[in-house]
């Protein structure tokens, strides 16, 4: 087992503390991730040895080293953490960001919005797999093995292009970037124009869940940038032909969904290692008393 | 019986190599420190047969071969730009399609452009004046994130005679471009516009 956990350890240091390399890109080298495979073989083989044996103490210590190593495991390849964007009355339909998993697809989370914190004293209310939930601005809640948290709401204008009131490809919500943050572009059917959406740079704080009376439009197309205009509210901006306003839109908010099954398999496995720790101790001591 | 489980788990050097030295009645200390080497060696071999891209990225992180690397990604967005200009002037000619170091929904949305264009009756015509990197970051294995300012000229020509109808016009820009290397070969994943400090010295504007 050590001759195992000897390279594998040495390889983590050396990477992460001497190089600097994150230790995500460390865990991805095909060696770690095979040595490890046989580390926990390893354990699991002393584990089944050890309860054949009925040495409670060292069943437990295994049993934690076990789980500890899975959760290892977990972490890298079966776990997620991913943040998605809802409109009132919206549900889940893709991820904004994800990270992980490795091994399998992030799963599609049964989540609708109900009612943003602007429209709802503060608080977000979701409907998750069918159940109203409510949450709070700083809070979580949590549905099987994920916690979703609240991270932002923000604003989503009317946007329409040639006046096309109804025309799904060129009228739709478009959803402003939250604090400090880049515009995303989005496109409009199939016009080549990339369309970057923003407050003003010089513009008074808008409130929570109104749409502001102004918003810098950037429209670029190939490498050109077509047009950067601070446009009112209603206000119609032309551009090669085309033309573009803004009206009211409606608040949507970003969650973050994290998968919480390694930290379970973790603090089960500290808990074992502990417990089995303090068994092998006890006996030790009564061994001891008994001579 | 534990000891074969371990040491056999697919490490039969290492097994043959621990049994030799058993069944020679070595001290026990000093197979206890051969073993771990051994073990180690494995693990370093391992890595050098399988895990190259890792390795590649470790060094390059640490300035080994960054360079090379460097003027790799260089060259690979001055080619992006070089096709770029050659399917616009070309009014959307597929010759360097294969070529074009960028992934599909880029080239879709390029020649999508170019069809607005064609439907307009212009043709376009870009002129690259300068290409300055301002940051190289390397994310991780195989994907690279490159601030560039890039200096453009253009002008809008009629696509019937391919007469002028526009003035020479020039523009500064920063462009953020993301690589991802797929066999071998790094290709542009996306890019979007930032706004990027200008050279303190402006006389190397080419307007």
């Amino acid at each position: 087992m050590f001759c195992l956990l000897l390279p594998l350890s040495l390889w983590w240091l050396i990477i992460t503390a001497v190089f600097g390399v994150k230790a995500e890109i460390a865990a991805s080298s095909q060696t770690f991730q095979a040595f490890y495979l046989l580390l926990l073989c390893s354990v699991a083989i002393r584990l089944l040895k050890m309860i054949r044996l009925r040495k409670a103490g060292y069943s437990a210590l295994f049993s934690g080293i076990f789980l500890l190593l899975l959760s290892g495991m977990f972490w890298y390849g079966l776990c997620f953490s991913g943040t998605f964007e809802l409109g009132k009355g919206e549900s889940f339909s893709r991820y904004q960001s994800v990270r992980g998993p490795k091994w399998g697809a992030p799963p599609l989370l049964p989540v609708t919005l109900a009612s943003a914190p602007s429209q709802n004293f503060g608080k977000t209310v979701i409907f998750v797999d069918g159940k109203l939930k409510e949450m709070p601005a700083e809070g979580h809640i949590f549905w099987k093995w994920f916690s979703v948290r609240y991270l932002g709401e923000g604003m989503a204008p009317f946007l329409l292009i040639d006046e096309a009131i109804g025309e799904e490809d060129k009228a739709g919500f478009v959803r402003l970037p939250l604090e400090k943050e880049q515009p995303p572009y989005f496109t409009f059917g199939t016009l080549p124009h990339r369309f970057y959406l923003s407050l003003p740079v010089k513009g008074e704080p808008v409130k929570k869940g109104v749409t502001p009376d102004a918003l810098r439009i950037r429209i670029m197309r190939g490498k050109i940038n077509v047009l950067t205009k601070d446009a009112k509210l209603g206000e119609i901006v032309r551009f090669e032909g085309h033309s573009l306003r803004f009206e009211n839109g409606a608040p949507w908010v970003r969650l973050e969904v994290k998968d919480l099954r390694a930290w379970c398999l973790f603090f089960s496995g500290v808990f074992m290692t502990v417990a089995g720790c303090g068994l092998i101790l006890s006996q030790r001591k009564k061994i001891t008393t008994d001579v | 019986m534990m000891a074969r489980f371990d040491t056999g788990a697919g490490l039969f050097l290492m097994l043959a190599k621990h049994k030799f030295e058993r069944t020679k009645r070595l001290p026990l200390g000093l197979s206890k420190v051969k073993l771990p080497l051994i073990y180690c060696s494995a693990f370093i071999v391992a890595l050098l047969a399988f895990d190259r891209p890792v390795i590649t990225f470790v060094c390059l992180k640490n300035g080994i071969g960054l360079k090379a690397e460097e003027e790799r990604i260089k060259n690979t967005l001055k080619l992006y730009n070089a096709c770029f200009q050659d399917f616009y002037a070309s009014g959307g000619l597929h010759a360097k399609l294969d070529e074009f170091p960028a992934v599909k929904p880029i080239k879709h949305e390029l020649f999508r452009d170019i069809g607005f264009l064609t439907d307009n009756q212009r043709v376009m015509v870009y002129d690259s004046a300068d290409q300055k990197i301002q940051k190289l970051t390397l994310l991780a294995p195989g994907k690279a994130e490159v601030e560039v300012l890039e200096e453009w000229n253009y002008l809008y020509q009629k696509s019937v005679d391919r007469k002028p109808f526009t003035k020479v016009r020039g523009f500064g820009q920063g462009f953020r471009y993301r690589l991802q290397q797929v066999k071998g070969r790094w290709l542009v994943t996306e890019w979007e516009p930032f706004d990027a400090k200008e050279p303190v010295n402006q006389n190397e504007f080419y307007f």
